[in-house]
């Protein structure tokens, strides 16, 4: 018990205090009392006093780590070692606990609902647990204490156990989160799911079936998971490759078959999903390979969705009628124009300069869509309806279900195609670029064609999202191209990982997907989605699945050799000192 | 022949006169150096001809070109290739691709070629690597197979400033400026470095203009020197001719009667 020193202690009740902050907050904005009524495990946990426990398991957790090293020191504090964790995680979950027993008395106290409308009697009643105030705020102080002496304990048991526990555990809180979309999964598999899900929430049994299983999954993983890998590379090179093309037939097909598995509403999120992704392919281009920090992509989106409306509504004004397959093409060459037009003015702009304009245009665009001097095209407020479906081979294109081929098809074909120009010579030219532009430059690469290529493919891509946004929805109208939807498609390519293309679909599954699926909790979707951002930039700047080059970049900037290039002058004579012996000539 | 001709040349930074009429004449097949004290102009004179600053007034004639006021990209196409003082590479690419991109100047595959990698594509991917490989082995052991796929900003300084010479000579020069190109090597590298520069003229038949401060290598490596101070010529001729210039000493160390006053 040595190691539980005075500077543990603080760090404890430091990690405690923020940790009682977080729930308190999370009590006050309405998230606690929301969330309750969603259960974890029936009868047993709520989602909303689950949200405070794993608070309290966050900071015992932590509280019972040992220090990272900071920058500039020799070597990090030392930690608790040893039963010290228990005691060190304990302290920390029962701060945490003892500050919402603060709040337990406080709001039984004064009526703390005239500033705090979420604080309700009816949250108190969740959050004492049906007793008195008083009785309520020591539950919360023993559970937070026993809970972070839990986490902080974890430390003591080997990584081999402790690990799989965990995956176990958030697995089954993912599930039971997500019980809408296992159940629909299942009904089409015609599994039966009661078994699993009772009520609101998991049933315990299910919880420790579930448990079971994948901890013994992940053990069996542990010891043979290396099995097919080693399998495939004893192959000989010829059938390696017709394993591999077998593998992504698979997959396809697996890809092909899901709308029916995932029926009519999960087939709409997955098309959501499946245009964010489109959109967040275009912008990588620009962004990711290109460095062009572009905040008004949201432009080409409304140009696609508008130049198929115009030309396929009947009530567009000189309503040409056509078919989405001929409208398609001349989209996209509309919108590669405007991409170039809008590229123009801003070559010689770079970083936040770049930014601030690209974000002038997005919001241009959108202006005068609802101008009176557009309006008798654009149909102003009122959008653009009735918008026919597209037809392939005879047969209407209608519903989620099938829209999902059809996004499905372009999120391949962007995908292929940012695949081959990540390695071609105009993707080693845009890196360059991003790397540096002066010297790119110097290497023979005209920045003008370079960057003016960059925002032309990103606006192809970008305004295939729109035209299936159109035919999805059916009409258009202004405020569905709001700046939002630029920063959306930013965060999820940086959540996702800058240039990395399975990043991108990760991201938007995440940002995208996620919020669509807890429609339940839209109110907080915002918040969320903020401190979802905050969290991984936070942990893992670099990115979900950084592309090596972002990994490489984070990391070379540590080394002691730029540190010497920075130093050194690069404009023209300047002075500048050097260590080499004959210098002064 | 001469391959580089500058008549007259100036360039004024307000009231900086960086390079003030300069007269250089390099010889195709030569090595020439460019010395003076720090600020004397040396790079303004590398960045006007490289395009980086277009010259207020003179002329500069390439190959019987005049390419005064040619954008970077348009310099490097007709045959300047050059390096920079504070090596700058792409960090956060590949060693292989930082030379793959000096190949660009000399290949044409755009946009429609990379989605859709025809033959002609392919062909000339393949001559990309080739080509940047055979430029790799130029430097002997230096860039192993093994290292191709290593990220550029994690290289050792002095195969920084190797690969950053590689990098220029992949856009197919005919002459080369490198700026400083022992700075921050220990003696043993510049050493290497100064057979290294002449391996570039002899093997590779470039013309080469370098701008050092390091006595040794000038001794070692130049036909000609030229001493440059306040945007001036102060000395051109052999390195016996200018180093025992008195005027090149004097920009270099003061004139001797304010060093004793």
């Amino acid at each position: 018990m040595d190691s539980l020193t005075a500077p543990v202690i603080k760090r404890a009740i430091r990690l405690g205090l923020i940790g009682g902050g977080v729930a308190v907050y999370c009590a006050a904005v309405g998230l606690v009392g929301r969330f309750e009524s969603r259960d974890i495990i029936t009868d047993l946990v709520g989602l909303g006093r689950g949200l405070v426990f794993a608070v309290a398991l966050a900071v015992g957790y932590v509280a019972a780590r040992r220090p990272a090293r900071k920058p500039g020191e020799a070597e990090a504090a030392p930690g608790p070692e040893g039963p010290a964790r228990v005691v060190a995680g304990a302290l920390a979950g029962g701060v945490t606990g003892l500050v919402l027993g603060v709040l337990i008395l406080v709001g039984a106290a004064i009526n703390l609902r005239t500033m705090f409308v979420s604080l309700s009697a009816a949250l108190f009643e969740v959050l004492q647990f049906g007793q008195e105030a008083v009785a309520g705020a020591l539950i919360w102080v023993l559970g937070g204490a026993v809970l972070g002496a839990i986490a902080g304990g974890a430390h003591l048991v080997p990584a081999r156990w402790r690990k799989p526990a965990f995956t176990a555990l958030v697995s089954i809180l993912l599930l039971s989160l997500f019980s809408p979309l296992v159940e629909q999964i299942f009904a089409s598999l015609e599994i039966p799911t009661d078994w699993l899900y009772q009520g609101s929430g998991m049933t315990l049994v299910g919880a420790v079936i579930l448990f079971v299983v994948i901890v013994a999954v992940l053990e069996l993983w542990d010891t043979q998971g290396d099995r097919p890998r080693r399998t495939f590379d004893a192959l000989p090179e010829k059938q390696r490759g017709v394993a591999k093309w077998v593998l992504i037939a698979l997959g396809i097909a697996l890809l092909l078959y899901l709308p029916q598995i995932l029926g009519v509403f999960l087939s709409e999120v997955v098309g959501t999903v499946g245009l964010f992704i489109l959109l967040g392919l275009g912008l990588n281009i620009v962004v990711g390979y290109a460095g062009l920090l572009d905040l008004g992509y949201v432009a080409f989106f409304a140009i696609g969705a508008y130049a198929t409306a115009l030309l396929m509504s009947p009530s567009a004004a000189g309503a040409t009628e056509m078919s989405f397959w001929v409208a398609l093409p001349i989209v996209v060459v509309v919108s590669t124009v405007a991409g170039i037009l809008i590229g123009a003015p801003v070559l010689r702009l770079r970083g936040d300069y770049l930014a601030i304009v690209t974000l002038g245009f997005g919001e241009i665009v959108r202006i005068i869509v609802i101008s009176n001097w557009a309006g008798p095209f654009t149909g102003g407020a009122q959008g653009i309806l009735s918008i026919p479906d597209p037809v392939l081979f005879g047969n209407e294109i209608r519903g989620p279900q099938a829209l999902y081929y059809l996004i499905f098809a372009a999120v391949l074909l962007a995908f292929f195609i940012s695949k081959r120009l990540q390695t071609s010579r105009m993707g080693r030219a845009w890196n360059a670029m991003r790397e540096d532009e002066q010297v790119a430059e110097a290497m023979g690469l005209s920045i003008i064609k370079t960057k003016l290529s960059a925002f032309a493919m990103g606006a192809a891509i970008g305004c295939l999202a729109g035209a299936f946004f159109a035919v999805k929805i059916g009409s258009v109208f202004p405020h569905s191209f709001n700046i939002l939807v630029s920063i959306q498609a930013l965060s999820l390519i940086v959540l996702g990982g800058m240039g990395s293309i399975p990043g991108v679909i990760i991201g938007a599954a995440v940002l995208v997907g996620l919020p669509e699926l807890l429609r339940e909790f839209a109110e907080f979707r915002l918040l969320l989605y903020g401190a979802i951002l905050v969290a991984i930039m936070l942990v893992k700047p670099e990115g979900l699945i950084p592309s090596a080059r972002r990994k490489a970049e984070l990391h070379v900037e540590e080394t002691p050799e730029s540190q010497y290039e920075q130093r050194g002058g690069e404009e023209a004579g300047a002075p500048r000192i050097t260590a080499t012996p004959g210098e002064a000539g | 022949m001469s391959l580089l001709e500058i008549s007259d040349l100036k360039k004024y930074f307000g009231g900086v006169r960086a390079v003030d009429g300069v007269d250089f004449t390099v010889e195709e097949g030569s090595i020439v150096s460019v010395i003076g004290p720090n600020g004397a102009g040396k790079t303004t004179l590398f960045n006007v001809v490289t395009g980086f600053n277009p010259p207020d007034s003179g002329r500069i004639v390439f190959a019987g070109q005049s390419i005064a006021g040619l954008k970077p990209n348009q310099v490097t196409t007709v045959g300047i290739a050059r390096t920079f003082q504070a090596v700058r590479l792409f960090p956060a690419m590949t060693v292989l691709e930082n030379v793959m991109v000096g190949q660009h100047p000399r290949t044409r595959a755009g946009m429609a070629g990379a989605i859709l990698r025809g033959p002609r594509t392919r062909r000339e991917e393949k001559q990309i690597l080739d080509k940047s490989r055979e430029i790799l082995s130029f430097f002997g052991d230096r860039f192993p197979r093994r290292m191709e796929n290593e990220f550029a900003g994690s290289l050792a300084y002095a195969d920084r400033r190797r690969l950053e010479i590689a990098r220029a000579m992949a856009t197919e020069p005919l002459l080369l400026l490198l700026d400083e190109p022992t700075a921050g090597m220990n003696p043993a590298e510049t050493e290497g470095l100064t057979k290294l520069i002449r391996r570039l003229r002899d093997d590779r038949g470039l013309t080469i203009i370098v701008i050092e401060h390091d006595m040794r290598l000038i001794k070692g490596v130049s036909d000609r020197v030229t001493a440059l101070d306040y945007g001036k010529k102060i000395a051109e001729g052999t390195y016996e001719e200018v180093s025992s210039n008195q005027q090149v000493i004097e920009a270099y160390l003061g004139k001797r009667h304010e060093e004793t006053a």
